[in-house]
């Protein structure tokens, strides 16, 4: 089973580059609908690839925004002249494989935007909608801005979850069966209020159901020492197989550990290959990357040029042994005793073309794989079933350390503060009533602003202080609205320039329109 | 904004195509082309260039008038231009002539008007063959349209107008950074250019004076059109109807916003340029190509900001963009790629066949010279008063665009015997420069077409005769029978045989035979009969015939791999023919044949060369040094004498070694090399033999190796060996079957009889060539066997008291009346049929 997460956290109108919209194009442009089109190809050849995916509903509400609809196709159109431009800079430098390369970019973006016209009418949602209502895919749902949800109050915890289940609802016009817990992070209790809106089951990390040391021991930007890796206790179950929860009305699959490794590992994991493009080094005229790995030692100034073809045929290499690991790991699981074992991965979507950018045509490859080979079998959460054996989960994420210590941390101990304020704050002018019809406007962007300000993205950018100060500017804005909304309310004071000022965020903060 | 597409896609079929490459391409695509053409003149916007090449008309002429009157019904519905071009599709740069341009052009004319009522000042523009638009093909193809009223109007490739690589400092055109390393300030191109993304317009050029328009054709839309299918395994593209359409919009707008930059508001129009057969014979699914086209014209259709357009009807309705020259000498890229940045010209004089038709061309050009010289000169066409201009007027009258026209007419009225013959030899003259795939490029894909050139040189060769007897009867100068001169322009002299019913070209280098062609001894000085063959076959150019009974290459040979030399292991080689005569001296190492002295390609000295009531005899030596196992160096001489009669030919070859090496283990091992190739137009089921006739008396065998022989295969051809254990044979015929589809089908036959061959060890067999342009093309089409490239004849002589002498009679045969029967064996070198 291959469960992709999607997220990019609210960008809409919050800055475009570097830091802003630009992720969410950028996703768009090398994740999402490259994928996309990747499984309707594989459909069209009778490829089965029934993949599981799950989209947080702010993202689902930007895919859908016309503005969003828009800027995007402005935004290749853009990538497409800078690339032109690169090209004939690099002509004129003599720089002939730098120049291909632009082209190789310039007809990129320009199939992108055609793709999106013409294939999709602009449309993503609808595609996803089709592929799942065709049984092709299985898409679930999470929290409503991916808040972090072990370190949350049940209140935010309620309102996340069911918000998170009526978006999905409201976009999908279905129920969703399962729930995507952000980062894994689980604590028990939480299946409580998963029961609760009618999920299905949900996905932890390996070592919640198995024990043991947890696959995230390491990760950017933190030094090693300053966490302990705590060594959960070896429960001798495996994830090999689905298992339930509270007397069997919950069912939690576990990631394997294998597959994780595989792809993720610092050390052997595949996007690290040398002929694989560079993600961190890029162009200064352009932004445009054209580099490859080369060796992932070796500072920024030493990367060769990339070259598409070679790295083409590196994906044909990791694919096939990333199924034959699938094909030893299942022989592994059934010499203990597991007939029919079930291997689970689970990775963010945005892995795959953007931050990898070979990571779609791997998939593919992988997936075309898994076809050709009678021993294995794409499943979809729904064709597994219930578990039918009770495990205990341990909390936990797949984070650095198996916890929460990504986002839970002296950097970021002050925004939890903040957080459970903000919380508390909207359910005591919630608790309220008012007179004037502005105020329920006013009530629902302050719980707009308030979900914003629970997003898990402004903890792990501060954590990893790679883009902490937008993460701050973005947090306390959010904060900020959110403080003079209550202010309003609770002084019933709703002059012109409030309801300008109310207009004006609800502009700039336009999601969850059905709130 | 409003964008415009022009749709011209070029239908073709070379002069001399094979029958049912010819049908199959009629019903996959052909006839496909009008059904999609009825359904699409249904919609509003709807219209069409259409470019058919002479040869396809006069093919649609001879077998398919059916086809002409739908085309014509089609025109009706005003929405299909015609693009005119050249009667034979023909590379006119190459020829000498200057009057063939407008010959070519007139050609066409006269045959759109006669089939489709089209006449030329209706075209909407000119068909440039391959696009290859050098200057002077500019200026005399733009200057004759103007002698017909043409539009002179052309399509050009975009890379024809933008050289992408403009010279920058660092650039590869830096030569200060390629040769001295440093970067020069000053290494720029300053003339102003238009951007790529503004190549969406009419231009206005001129050449000599000359007007013209042009419209740049993008390799892009060639590409994209009907991309339904992966090329290769890697290939993953495929271009839906809709994201054409995209593309094309999306192009046709960024020019129409990069025009409004530059302050103009201007529609702008976009070419689609392509080859007929993509749809439906590429694909062999017209029905599904079929739908894509429909697919793609209805977007447009429906598209008010789109409309289908006539190259001419844009132009007169929204001007051109500006006078902008366009860089001459150049093509597709592709082309450019093919023929190393050349053109024709780089690739015929790059390929040894088409090089020997070249030579042979420029040898009936000389003769007409000579006879238009003459007329031009005589006193019925200067009076005396006027001689002093005789020089004058001579020169000026070769040189007019118009001098076949002015010839014909004083033929006319002075030597109307004369004026029917001077026509077949300018119709077959032009023919033989069409384009077809051995001309056109040495396109990887095409593989090897013997079949086309072979026909092109059979009427050329009986066309030379025609004017030869024109000149004997004129009183002028004829060919001598012996001539030795350069006569394939590689800076080193040829032997050039010539008699009533063979030429044959003896090259030094290798001391080979590198064309030898007869002729029918019926057509031996009977122009009428001649005159009788050109006129029913090439006046009204029949489809199909059976020249082959008449006039055949015996030795036209394929470039070989195996005797290329390659300069340097990148790639650098030299193509070298096969011929026939070549001849190799070997070693027997554990019963291995090592080749030693390089006999069969080193320089060969050319002893004599004579006149002698035994015939025409030229004596060839190559003499060497041999260096071996260490031993000391042994001299060594090899000679070849041959000798040409009226209808037959012998060859000596002859070796000594001084006589202390009396004692080497040494065979001679000559190549009777014979290009012709049995075919089979029509089923494609080729026949070919060789025939065995041994010497009664002897009760001694020896080994007849045949190689490669060829079993056809639903895809292709197998090849296996067989030997047999015959008595020394003292005659080997090669009997090739010619079936025609034009309904004739008989054998031709080459015999080469032992006369003296002491010792004879072994005869191997083999197709004279193998493999050619080997690991430059597909395996597959560079593989050739008896069915492409004809038979090479090697008997072994053992060297015995250091000697060796073999001599060998060739004579041939046409429509021969031998039968297997008659031979005491007869080994298929074709089967599977």
């Amino acid at each position: 089973m291959l469960m992709l997460h999607s997220h990019i956290p609210y960008v809409k109108r919050q800055g475009r580059w570097p830091f802003g919209e630009v992720w969410l194009f950028e996703a768009m442009a090398e994740t999402y609908i490259p994928l996309l089109n990747s499984l309707i190809k594989l459909n069209d050849e009778g490829v089965n690839a029934p993949l599981t995916f799950s989209f947080t509903p702010v993202l689902l509400e930007q895919l859908n925004s016309k503005y969003i609809k828009h800027e995007f196709v402005e935004y290749l159109q853009e990538r497409e002249s800078m690339a032109g431009a690169d090209e004939r800079y690099y002509l004129s430098t003599g720089e002939n494989e730098y120049a291909r390369l632009a082209a190789y970019y310039r007809a990129y973006y320009r199939d992108i935007r055609r793709d999106f016209e013409i294939e999709f009418d602009r449309n993503i949602i609808q595609v996803l909608k089709q592929l799942q209502n065709q049984g092709r895919i299985e898409i679930i749902t999470t929290a409503a801005t991916h808040a972090y949800l072990p370190l949350l109050d049940q209140a935010g915890l309620e309102t996340q979850v069911y918000w998170g289940k009526e978006l999905y609802n409201n976009v999908f016009d279905r129920e969703p069966e399962g729930f995507w817990l952000p980062e894994c992070g689980y604590f028990q209790g939480i299946e409580d209020i998963l029961i609760k809106n009618g999920f299905k089951y949900f996905f932890v990390d390996s070592h919640a159901i198995e024990g043991g040391k947890p696959i995230g021991i390491s990760s950017h930007g933190f030094p090693d020492e300053e966490i302990e890796i705590e060594t959960f206790a070896s429960t001798g179950l495996s994830t090999y197989r689905p298992y339930t929860l509270k007397d069997n009305q919950i069912t939690v699959f576990g990631r394997n550990a294998m597959v994780s490794h595989q792809v993720w590992s610092a050390d052997y994991g595949y996007p690290g290959d040398e002929n694989y493009r560079e993600f961190h080094k890029h162009s200064m005229r352009s932004g445009f990357k054209y580099w490859k790995v080369t060796d992932r030692n070796q500072a920024m100034d030493k990367k060769q040029v990339y070259n598409p073809e070679e790295a083409q045929l590196k994906i044909k290499q990791q694919s096939w042994h990333f199924v034959n690991s699938l094909v030893n790991t299942a022989k592994n699981a059934a010499k203990l005793g597991f007939a029919s074992p079930l291997i689970v991965g689970c990775y963010d979507t945005e892995l795959f073309g953007h931050w990898w950018w070979e990571g779609v045509d791997w998939l593919e490859a992988v997936i075309r794989c898994i076809n050709d080979n009678p021993s294995l079998e794409l499943v979809l959460p729904t064709q597994v079933g219930k578990g039918r054996h009770e495990a205990q989960v341990f909390e936990s994420s797949w984070g650095m350390g198996g916890k929460h210590y990504v986002w839970e941390n002296t950097e970021t101990a002050w925004m939890w503060d903040i957080i459970r304020q903000s919380g508390r704050e909207f359910e005591a002018l919630k608790s309220r009533t008012y007179n004037q019809e502005l105020a329920d406007v006013a009530l629902s962007q302050a719980l707009k602003e308030l979900m914003l300000i629970q997003s898990s993205d402004w903890l792990f950018m501060v954590s990893n202080n790679l883009t902490r100060d937008y993460a701050m500017k973005r947090f306390f804005e959010h904060y900020a609205k959110l403080l003079r909304i209550s202010n309003s309310l609770q002084n019933d004071s709703f002059d012109e320039t409030f309801s300008e000022w109310l207009n004006r965020i609800q502009y700039e903060d336009d999601f969850f329109s059905c709130l | 904004m409003k964008g415009h597409i022009a749709f011209c896609p070029h239908f073709h079929q070379p002069h001399f195509q094979l029958y049912r490459t010819r049908e199959e391409a009629f019903h996959n695509s052909y006839i496909p082309w009008l059904r999609l053409l009825n359904e699409a003149v249904g919609l509003n916007d709807f219209f069409i260039n259409l470019h058919f090449s002479g040869p396809f008309l006069y093919w649609m002429q001879d077998q398919k008038p059916e086809y002409i009157n739908q085309l014509k019904e089609l025109n009706s519905s005003n929405k299909i231009g015609f693009i005119g071009g050249l009667a034979d599709e023909s590379f006119i740069q190459l020829s000498s002539r200057n009057d063939d341009y407008l010959y070519q052009l007139a050609h066409y004319d006269a045959l759109l008007t006669k089939l489709v009522g089209i006449n030329a000042s209706q075209w909407q523009g000119i068909h440039l063959v391959e696009r290859e638009c050098g200057e002077m093909t500019l200026h005399r193809t733009i200057h004759a349209a103007g002698r017909l009223n043409a539009p002179p109007i052309v399509y050009l490739d975009a890379e024809t107008f933008y050289e992408s690589h403009f010279a920058y400092p660092g650039s590869e055109y830096d030569f200060c950074l390629k040769h001295f390393g440093f970067k020069d300030p000053f290494s720029k191109t300053t003339i102003s250019h238009i951007p790529q993304d503004m190549l969406f317009f009419g231009l206005r050029d001129e050449i000599g004076g000359q007007e013209f328009f042009s419209f740049p054709v993008h390799s892009q839309f060639r590409y994209q059109l009907l991309k339904r299918h992966s090329f290769t395994f890697d290939d993953k593209v495929k271009i839906k109807p809709s994201h054409y359409y995209f593309y094309i919009k999306d192009a046709l707008e960024r020019a129409y916003e990069t025009i409004n930059n530059f302050g103009e508001d201007k529609e702008p129009i976009l070419i689609i340029f392509e080859d007929a057969e993509k749809f439906g014979q590429w694909s062999k699914d017209p029905d599904g190509d079929h739908e894509w086209l429909m697919e793609f014209f209805r977007l447009v259709d429906r598209d008010a900001d789109l409309k289908f357009t006539g190259l001419k009807d844009y132009l007169q309705q929204y001007g051109f963009l500006d006078t902008y020259p366009v860089s001459s000498s150049h093509s597709y890229p592709e082309w450019e790629n093919w023929t190393a940045k050349r053109g024709i010209r780089g690739v015929t004089f790059g390929d040894e066949r088409l090089r020997r038709i070249m030579c042979r061309l420029r040898d009936v050009e000389d003769q007409q010279d000579i006879f238009e010289k003459h007329l031009l000169t005589s006193p019925d066409i200067i009076s005396p008063e006027y001689k002093y201009l005789k020089d004058l007027i001579e020169r000026s009258m070769l040189e007019s665009p118009e001098r076949y026209l002015f010839i014909e007419e004083i033929l006319k009225e002075q030597l109307p015997e004369i004026a029917h013959k001077y026509s077949l030899i300018n119709r077959v003259r032009n023919l033989v420069y069409q384009e077809d795939p051995k001309w056109a490029s040495r396109h990887p894909s095409y593989g090897s077409s013997p079949f086309y050139d072979m026909q092109g040189i059979a009427y050329l060769e009986l066309t030379y005769r025609l004017l030869e007897m024109i000149n004997q009867q004129s009183g002028l100068k004829t060919t001598p029978e012996i001539q030795v001169r350069d006569w394939d322009f590689d800076g080193k002299n040829e032997v050039l045989f010539t008699n009533s019913e063979q030429v044959l070209v003896i090259d030094c280098q290798g001391g080979c035979v590198s064309y030898h062609h007869v002729l029918n001894p019926q057509t031996n000085n009977y122009t009428d009969l001649i005159e009788e063959l050109l006129g029913a076959d090439v006046l009204s150019l029949k489809t199909y015939n059976s020249i082959y009974r008449h006039s055949y290459p015996l030795v036209f040979t394929e470039v070989d791999s195996d005797i290329s030399p390659r300069l340097y292991p990148e790639g650098g080689r030299r193509e070298v023919g096969r011929n026939a005569l070549r001849c190799n001296l070997y070693m027997l190492n554990d019963e291995q044949e090592i080749e030693i002295g390089k006999f069969s390609s080193r320089d060969y000295n050319l002893d004599t060369v004579e006149q002698t009531e035994g015939g025409l005899i030229a004596v060839l030596s190559a003499k060497t040094d041999l260096n071996l196992l260490n031993s000391n160096v042994i001299p060594v001489e090899l000679t070849k004498k041959i000798r040409v009669m009226e209808n037959f030919m012998t060859v000596t070859f002859h070796v000594k070694l001084p006589v202390e090496y009396n004692h080497l283990e040494l065979i001679l091992a000559p190549e009777l090399v014979c290009s012709a190739s049995a075919s089979d137009e029509v089923n494609f089921r080729p026949q070919a033999y060789i025939g065995i006739n041994t010497k009664p008396d002897e009760s001694a065998t020896i080994p007849v190796k045949v190689l490669d022989i060829s079993t056809k295969q639903e895809d292709g051809y197998e090849f296996t060996n067989q030997e047999y254990q015959t008595a020394t044979p003292y005659e080997l015929s090669y009997v090739y079957q010619l079936c025609n589809a034009d309904g004739t089908s008989f054998s031709n036959l080459i015999s080469y009889s032992l006369v003296e061959a002491n010792n004879l060890d072994s005869i191997v067999i083999e197709p004279a060539v193998k493999y050619y342009y080997r690991d430059y093309v597909f395996e597959g089409q560079s593989r050739l066997g008896y069915h492409t490239s004809g038979a090479l004849i090697s008997p072994r002589v053992k060297l015995v008291n250091g000697e060796a002498l073999i001599q060998v009679k060739i004579n041939w045969d046409f429509e021969t009346s031998q039968q297997e029967a008659d031979y005491d064996l007869a080994v298929h070198l074709i089967t599977g049929n």
